[in-house]
C-alpha cells in the first residue's frame, strides 16, 4: 500500500518507542495542505510525531512522508524544505537577533548576503525590526517565541512546524503569535502544522485539525466539518431569556439542550420538516420574541472532549 | 488635474515592509555545511581577550628561542673561528632543537587557549537547545561535530603554526648562506607536522569533554583535571621506573628498560606531543631534557614513538567518539 500523496505529510503504521515505552503505535495519518492543528493532551505523542517526520526519531516501524520525500532515507531534503519552531526556548549563544537569523538561514545553505538580507526581511515580518541588534539572551519570552519562528522562516520553507508556539506568551503576546500564524499560513504558499493543548488556538488559526490521545489518531478533518452538528438543531436567539419557550419546544417534540444567555440550543427529530415553522410556534405559544436562528455549531472543546471521552 | 497625496501615504505606511516573501534565492552544496558551523566558531572567539593574549605569550616563547639561536649561534662561531660562507659553523643547538624546544614551551597555553575557546564550543549549545537550531536545518550530525572541531583546531594551530613559519622564514632568511635548505631541505614539513599534533590532542579532548555537560565551565574544569592529573601520574610513575631502570642497568639491564621508563613518562597530552615531536624533529633527548643529575642525564633516550602514537589517537577518537554520541536533538527516555 503507497503512503497518500495528496497531504504535506502522511504516515502509515508507524511505531516509535523510546527504549521500551512505546509513544506511538501503528499510527497513520495525512496532513493536509493549510494550516492543521495537531491536538491532544500531554504526552499524546503530538512532539514525538514531529520529531519523527523531521528525521530526529528513528520510527520502528511503519513508514512516513513530508512533501513526497521519505523520513526514513531523506531526513536532508526534508529539513531543507521545513521549519522548526520547537517548544523549548533555543538559540545560538552570543549572537545577536540578527547574527542568529542569518545564521539559521547559512546552515540551510543560502549563501552569506542573502542570509543577512533575508534575516532582516523575517525579523521585520515577525516583529523584531527594532531589537535586531540586541543579544538573544536578553529577549523576553515573547520576544524569543517570535525570534524562534524568525529562525524556522528564514530559508523559505514551504511547511512549518510548530510546536507549542504561544508556550509562556501574555494575552497580547498570544494575540500577536497567532495573528502571525494565521497570516503565514494563508495565501503565503506555505502550509503549517501547528501543535498545541490549547485548543482556542488551533480554533483561531487552523483549518483543519488532527487530535491525538495517548499515540492513537481519534479524531481527523476540517473544524467547519467537525463543529457542525448532525440532524435538526439550531440555536435561537431570544429577545430575553424565556423558560416557558423551552416548555413550548418541549411540547411540539423538540429537546432543548444548552443554554447561554438569551440564546437556546434547539433540536428536532432527525426529519422533522419546517423546523422554523415550530420554532415561531414555540414563540408564539410561550410569548417570546424570537430575534434570529441559525444552524447549530459546536465548539471545538466541544469536539475535543467528546473525542476524548469516547 | 489633481496629484497624489504621496507625503500622508508615506505617514501612514511603516518604514520597513512587512509582509512575507517567499525565499527563491540560490542554496550552496552540502559538502561544506560544515564551515558555516567552523567559522561561527572562529568569529565568537576571535573577540576573545584571553585568545590573542595566550597568541602573544606563544610569539614571546618563539621570539626567545630564536634570539637564544641566533646569538648561540654566533658565539659558536666565533669560538670556532668559522663564519665564512660555505663553511658552515658548527651550531651548539640544531634547528630542529629550537623549534622543539619552543613548540614544547607552548604546550601548556595551547592547553588554556584550548579551555578558553572550547569549553563552550558544545557544551554552551546544549545549555541553549541550539542543537535544535542546528540539527532541524539540512545539517547532519558530522557536519556539526566537524564544524566545531574545526573551528576550534584552526584557532589552536593557528597560535601554534603561525609562529612556527616565522620561525623558520626566520631560518631560512638568514642561514641560507650557511646552507639551511640542503642541511633541512624538509624541516618545513616536519615543524608542520610538530606543531600541530599538540592543537589535534587538545581540541579532541575538549571536545568531547564539552559534548557531555550543559556547562562551559564544567567542561573546562573537567578536561583541566584530566591532562593535569594525566600529566601528574605518568610523569611520576615515569620518573619512578626510570630510577629503577637505572640501577636494573647498572646491574646489566639493557637500554630497552631505560625507554620504556621514559614511554611511560610521556603517557599524558603534553608527553604525546612532545615525544612525537621530538621524533619528527630528529631531536636528542640529552639536549633538551632538563634536571637530574648529570649520570642520569646521560642515559636519557627518546619515548618509543608507536605506543605514543596509538595513546595520541585513543585521545583524539575516544572524545569524537563520545561527543558524536552525546549530540542528539532529542533526549532519549530509556526504560
Amino acid at each position: 500500500m503507497s503512503l497518500d500523496p495528496t497531504g504535506v505529510a502522511s504516515v502509515e503504521n508507524l511505531t516509535v518507542r523510546y527504549g521500551t515505552k512505546t509513544i506511538l503505535s501503528d499510527f497513520s495519518l495525512v496532513i493536509p495542505d493549510g494550516c492543521t492543528g495537531l491536538l491532544g493532551p500531554n504526552g499524546a505523542g503530538k512532539t514525538t510525531l514531529l520529531k519523527t517526520l523531521l528525521g530526529f526519531v528513528s520510527p520502528a516501524g511503519g513508514r512516513g512522508q513530508v512533501l513526497g520525500l521519505d523520513v526514513a532515507t531523506q531526513g536532508m531534503l526534508i529539513r531543507q524544505k521545513i521549519g522548526l519552531m520547537p517548544e523549548q526556548d533555543c538559540h545560538i549563544p552570543g549572537m545577536n537577533a540578527v547574527t542568529f537569523v542569518a545564521y539559521a538561514g547559512e546552515l540551510a545553505g543560502m549563501p552569506a548576503s542573502q542570509a543577512m538580507r533575508r534575516a532582516h526581511e523575517v525579523l521585520e515580518y515577525c516583529g523584531l525590526g527594532e531589537a535586531r541588534y540586541r543579544n538573544v539572551e536578553t529577549y523576553s519570552t515573547g520576544m524569543k517565541q517570535r525570534i524562534k519562528l524568525a529562525q524556522a522562516l528564514v530559508h523559505g520553507p514551504k511547511l512549518l512546524f510548530l510546536d507549542e508556539p504561544t508556550n509562556g506568551l501574555d494575552p497580547e503576546g498570544r494575540d500577536q503569535m497567532l495573528e502571525l500564524i494565521r497570516d503565514v499560513s494563508h495565501g503565503k504558499g506555505l502550509s503549517v502544522v501547528v501543535s498545541s493543548h490549547l485548543l482556542p488556538d488551533i480554533e483561531r488559526t487552523c483549518d483543519s485539525v488532527l487530535v491525538l490521545r495517548r499515540g492513537e489518531l481519534i479524531l481527523s478533518g476540517p473544524i467547519d466539518a467537525l463543529r457542525s452538528t448532525t440532524g435538526c438543531t439550531v440555536d435561537v436567539e431570544l429577545a430575553e431569556r424565556s423558560a416557558a419557550f423551552g416548555e413550548s419546544i418541549t411540547a411540539l417534540g423538540g429537546t432543548v439542550g444548552e443554554i447561554k444567555g438569551n440564546r437556546v440550543r434547539v433540536a428536532f427529530v432527525d426529519g422533522t420538516k419546517g423546523f422554523g415553522t415550530l420554532v415561531f410556534r414555540a414563540a408564539k405559544l410561550s410569548g417570546a420574541q424570537v430575534r434570529g436562528f441559525a444552524p447549530a455549531q459546536r465548539s471545538l472543546e466541544d469536539v475535543f472532549m467528546e473525542a476524548i471521552d469516547q | 488635474m489633481s496629484q497624489p497625496n504621496v507625503q500622508e501615504s508615506t505617514v501612514n505606511s511603516p518604514i520597513a515592509d512587512l509582509t512575507y516573501r517567499n525565499y527563491d534565492g540560490p542554496i550552496t552544496s552540502h559538502t561544506f555545511r560544515w564551515w558555516v558551523v567552523a567559522l561561527s566558531v572562529l568569529r565568537t572567539n576571535l573577540k576573545k581577550p584571553g585568545f590573542w593574549i595566550n597568541g602573544g605569550l606563544i610569539v614571546l616563547i618563539f621570539l626567545f628561542q630564536a634570539l637564544l639561536f641566533f646569538f648561540s649561534n654566533n658565539v659558536a662561531a666565533r669560538i670556532s673561528g668559522g663564519g665564512a660562507a660555505g663553511d658552515a659553523p658548527q651550531k651548539l643547538m640544531s634547528y630542529g632543537t629550537t623549534a622543539y624546544q619552543a613548540i614544547s614551551a607552548t604546550s601548556l597555553l595551547v592547553t588554556i587557549a584550548a579551555l578558553i575557546v572550547g569549553s563552550g564550543s558544545i557544551a554552551a549549545d546544549n545549555r541553549a537547545n541550539a542543537l535544535l537550531v542546528y540539527l532541524s536545518k539540512p545539517i547532519t550530525k558530522g557536519d556539526y561535530l566537524l564544524g566545531k572541531w574545526m573551528g576550534v583546531f584552526m584557532l589552536l594551530a593557528g597560535l601554534v603554526v603561525l609562529p612556527t613559519i616565522l620561525l623558520w622564514v626566520f631560518y631560512a632568511t638568514t642561514y641560507a648562506d650557511e646552507g639551511f635548505f640542503k642541511q633541512e631541505p624538509w624541516l618545513w614539513a616536519k615543524l608542520l607536522g610538530a606543531s600541530l599534533i599538540s592543537p589535534v590532542l587538545n581540541t579532541s579532548l575538549m571536545i568531547g569533554f564539552s559534548a557531555c555537560t550543559k556547562n562551559a565551565r564544567l567542561a573546562g574544569s573537567l578536561f583541566a583535571a584530566f591532562t593535569f592529573i594525566l600529566l601528574t601520574v605518568s610523569n611520576t610513575a615515569g620518573f619512578l621506573m626510570f630510577r629503577n631502570a637505572t640501577l636494573d642497568q647498572d646491574l646489566g639491564a639493557g637500554k630497552a628498560v631505560v625507554r620504556r621508563a621514559i614511554t611511560v613518562q610521556h603517557i599524558s597530552v603534553r608527553g604525546v606531543a612532545d615525544g612525537l615531536s621530538m621524533e619528527l624533529l630528529d631531536v636528542d633527548p640529552k639536549k633538551v631534557m632538563a634536571g637530574g643529575p648529570k649520570k642520569l642525564r646521560k642515559r636519557l633516550q627518546a619515548p618509543y614513538p608507536l605506543p605514543l602514537v596509538g595513546i595520541g589517537l585513543l585521545m583524539i577518537i575516544l572524545p569524537i567518539g563520545i561527543a558524536r554520541a552525546k549530540i542528539r536533538a532529542v533526549e532519549v527516555v530509556s526504560g
